[in-house]
């Protein structure tokens, strides 16, 4: 993601609906114009000859990276487009070419993308055409929008099959490292690592490279140490009153490494986001020293408008300390195991569990909010993604029960066309206000 | 019910339909199990062969979905919806168990949620919760995968009931069903023959009836109902086949065909889907059930865009239709994805169509009226030039 959102010389595409927030963070400039450097090597590499595998972004991206092949994540291309505040010109491609336009766009802008004549044009120089497709059957969406995609541009598709939970134990955050054979089903973990087998066996075939174990494994300590950062990052600023940093300094200092997970690049981004608020926390220096109240943002990232946050700083001395990204991060992605792939399936087996099923995702909630010291819970539903609400009956239910006033917003993360920036601004604030009793400073 | 002789077997099939909690109820004072069945790969085979009465939940009538609202995100759309309601609401407190299979995402969910609620709110009626996790990808991992499953299936049904279930069982059951879905392809037949014996809404009337009353017994009405029906006279109107959202209701057959369509076919799950394929009496009965659901055409929601394309050319060019209607219910986000390549190849084999999407569950029928006949019209004018 980016939030530069800055209408460059697009030819029209962009549509400023949103705001971009203000960096804070040395960090997250140096991760931001690192993903912009990836991007352009990565076009480089695509443009000698090298494959390009579009993936969603529950796609077990470290089989990729053990490979050295080349990705590009479905739904950080779709922040990066929205950020751009581009997602409305694509999205109108996309109904131009006859599809509803409440249709799921944050799994389908990057598709919309590819409908463009001009994609040079897109952001960064635009998406290369993809030599594979690989997505993960979570939603019925899923297998349409890639297989669409992989015949737009005449590639293999590769559908990773998703397996349904029957049973529950409480706490998974505490069990997910080292315990996940608990956890999980074992039929679950056997089906998913035949899939891994023949996803490698796949990419094998149609790249030309080889999987190497060495690296394999590598990628997988990588990531270990990278989520052990990020659970450290998590942990102080949730004891950290007022909190020296806000969401719109974590979410893409933590999103940009995660795309890159399994390299030391990532790790050490992680490293320097931990030291960089270790070190703000020390010196006393706060996103808000104003903060009144410690807000919960539950959802996808309003990537059109990630300004929209920093508004409630300003007036209220609302801060929005917490959102999923670092949450899952540091909770949700280190596994320890002997035998690295059906360790990696351990991570990926449940994170649709994890975030989208009720009570799993509402325990959870309810966990992090007393840990990060919430006074009350934005969640953003998007009415066009099933998959993505989860429960949220549940999940306001289990917070409000547990005494976190919870304020349902209704908007698309990457839609701005259908954004009312007062309207959601009103609603907010009738909520500090009304709810958590809060006047504007 | 009294299989009364003055009363048409159609009549029966329709008023077991009307009758089905009853029936259900009456299974029960008997001694007998019902499980409800929500999704269409629940394998009945296996219920039938363990003496249960499988049940399809059926969406509620009229009596709006407010509790569903308040559970399901607006994302769902209101078939899932009206078929939530009578769940939570307590229509279906009678049935033992109640079994979702993995048919679409939206389903997953209502198992999530239901389960949920029977957690946190376990004052509830909702019934006892099994999930069957069967898999749709076309390869031999899902297939022993789903075996797996419908194995511990069994075993679960074998608890509920305290006894094995044998293999004679499950091959009495298997040649129960497929009894009953070779009378429903005779059915099919009528209504798809050169000069239809039946219409629509009738077929549908009759395939609906199969899934709420005891298969056997279903079957034996469906022989009667073959004699009758090939008595009656042709229906005549344009050949229409429905695409898109199931149709557990009566509603937009009837619109169509008092429009001057005959409906032909459909592609959901209260149609053709029910008869094809038999299952297998000759392999062993686990594998040939997995099959059986498994190997078949996957409905929209487990299907890619150009398998849909395929089924939907073939299912039209089969019953010979002369025009396609797709009705789509709001946030049916699958059969929406199929919609523009499917009506390209329709345009280009010359077969026209009409798009009625963001529905609700229950057809408005005097807002869509006009639409549907002046459809219906332009492809009789046009058949009429063309013999011209």
């Amino acid at each position: 993601m980016n939030s530069d959102s800055t209408a460059a010389s697009t030819g029209g595409r962009t549509t400023a609906t949103g705001k971009a927030s203000v960096k804070r963070l040395a960090v997250a400039a140096k991760a931001t114009a690192y993903q912009k450097e990836w991007f352009a090597g990565l076009r480089k590499r695509v443009e000698q000859g090298e494959p390009l595998a579009i993936v969603n972004a529950d796609v077990p991206q470290e089989i990729f990276r053990a490979m050295d092949i080349p990705y590009v994540v479905n739904q950080w291309w779709s922040s990066l487009v929205s950020a751009k505040q581009m997602a409305p010109y694509y999205l109108n491609l996309l109904n131009e070419q006859g599809y509803r336009q409440d249709l799921c766009r944050y799994c389908s802008l990057a598709l919309a993308s590819a409908f463009d004549p001009q994609p040079e044009n897109g952001p960064w120089g635009g998406l290369p055409a993809p030599t594979l497709a690989v997505t993960r059957l979570t939603c019925d969406s899923q297998a349409k929008i890639f297989e669409l995609w992989a015949r737009k541009h005449n590639v293999p598709f590769y559908p990773l099959e998703n397996t349904v939970p029957t049973r529950m134990p409480p706490r998974w955050w505490e069990k997910a490292p080292y315990e996940w054979e608990q956890l999980f089903e074992p039929h679950r973990l056997d089906l998913m690592v035949e899939d891994f087998k023949g996803l490698i066996r796949f990419l094998e075939t149609h790249t030309g490279k080889t999987f190497s174990e060495t690296r394999f494994r590598e990628v997988m300590r990588l990531v270990n140490e990278q989520a052990s950062y990020n659970r450290k990052t998590r942990d102080l600023i949730a004891r950290t009153r007022p909190a020296p940093v806000s969401i719109t300094d974590t979410v893409q200092t933590v999103m940009v490494p995660q795309w890159q997970r399994g390299t030391q690049w990532a790790v050490d981004i992680a490293r320097s986001l931990y030291e960089e608020v270790s070190a703000l926390a020390e010196k006393g220096e706060a996103a808000c020293p104003n903060e009144r109240i410690r807000l919960m943002w539950i959802g996808r990232g309003l990537w059109f408008n990630l300004g929209f946050y920093q508004h409630f700083e300003r007036r209220y001395g609302a801060v929005f300390v917490w959102s999923i990204y670092l949450g899952l991060a540091a909770d949700a992605y280190a596994r320890y195991g002997d035998d690295p792939l059906r360790t990696l399936a351990s991570r990926f087996v449940g994170m649709e569990d994890m975030l989208h099923m009720p009570t799993w995702n509402s325990d959870w909630y309810v966990k992090e909010a007393k840990h990060n010291q919430i006074d009350g819970v934005v969640h953003l539903i998007s009415d066009s993604c099933t998959q993505g609400a989860g429960g949220t009956y549940f999940i306001r239910k289990a917070l409000e029960d547990a005494g976190f006033p919870v304020l349902q917003l209704h908007a698309d993360p990457v839609d701005a066309r259908s954004w009312d920036d007062s309207a959601m601004i009103a609603q907010l604030e009738q909520f500090l206000e009304r709810r958590l009793g809060v006047k504007p400073s | 019910m009294t299989a009364n002789a003055k009363v048409s077997a159609l009549d029966l099939l329709t008023e077991a339909w009307d009758r089905r909690h009853q029936i259900a109820l009456e299974w029960q004072r008997e001694g007998g199990r019902v499980v409800g069945c929500l999704g269409e790969e629940v394998p009945e085979e296996l219920l039938i062969a363990a003496g249960c009465l499988p049940v399809r939940i059926v969406g509620a009538d009229e009596t709006g979905t407010p509790l569903a609202d308040q559970y399901l995100e607006r994302g769902f759309d209101p078939y899932v919806r009206a078929r939530f309601e009578p769940i939570v609401n307590g229509t279906y407190r009678y049935v033992d168990h109640l079994i979702i299979s993995n048919s679409s995402d939206a389903l997953i969910r209502v198992y999530y949620y239901l389960r949920a609620i029977r957690s946190m709110e376990p004052e509830k009626p909702v019934p006892d919760l099994t999930f069957y996790d069967m898999l749709h990808t076309p390869s031999r991992m899902s297939a022993l995968y789903n075996r797996d499953r419908t194995r511990e299936l069994k075993k679960r049904i074998e608890s509920w009931i305290g006894r094995e279930i044998t293999r004679d069982d499950l091959a009495q059951a298997i040649e129960v069903c497929n009894e009953y879905r070779r009378l429903l392809s005779r059915v099919s037949e009528l209504r798809t023959a050169r000069e239809p014996k039946l219409t629509g809404t009738q077929a549908l009337r009759i395939f609906r009836a199969s899934q709420v009353m005891p298969r056997a017994e279903c079957g034996a009405l469906l022989r009667r109902l073959l004699a009758e029906a090939e008595q009656g006279p042709p229906r005549h109107g344009i050949r229409l086949f429905v695409a898109g959202s199931a149709q557990d209701q009566t509603d937009l057959y009837e619109l169509a065909e008092e429009c001057g369509a005959v409906v032909v076919g459909e592609d959901h799950e209260w149609g053709g889907r029910l008869i094809r394929p038999l299952t297998d009496p000759s392999a062993d009965p686990i594998d040939a059930i997995v099959d059986r659901y498994h190997l078949r055409l996957p409905a929209s929601t487990k299907a890619t865009v150009s398998q849909r394309v395929r089924a939907l050319q073939e299912e039209v060019s089969a019953c010979r239709a002369q025009a396609v209607l797709f009705f789509i219910r709001e946030s049916d986000d699958a059969p929406s994805w199929d919609v523009p390549e499917q009506r390209s190849m329709l345009d280009a084999l010359g077969i026209p169509s009409l798009l009625i999407d963001r529905q609700p569950y229950r057809v408005e029928r005097e807002p869509l009226r006009e639409r549907i006949r002046m459809f219906v019209e332009s492809v009789r004018n046009d058949a009429v030039r063309g013999r011209d």
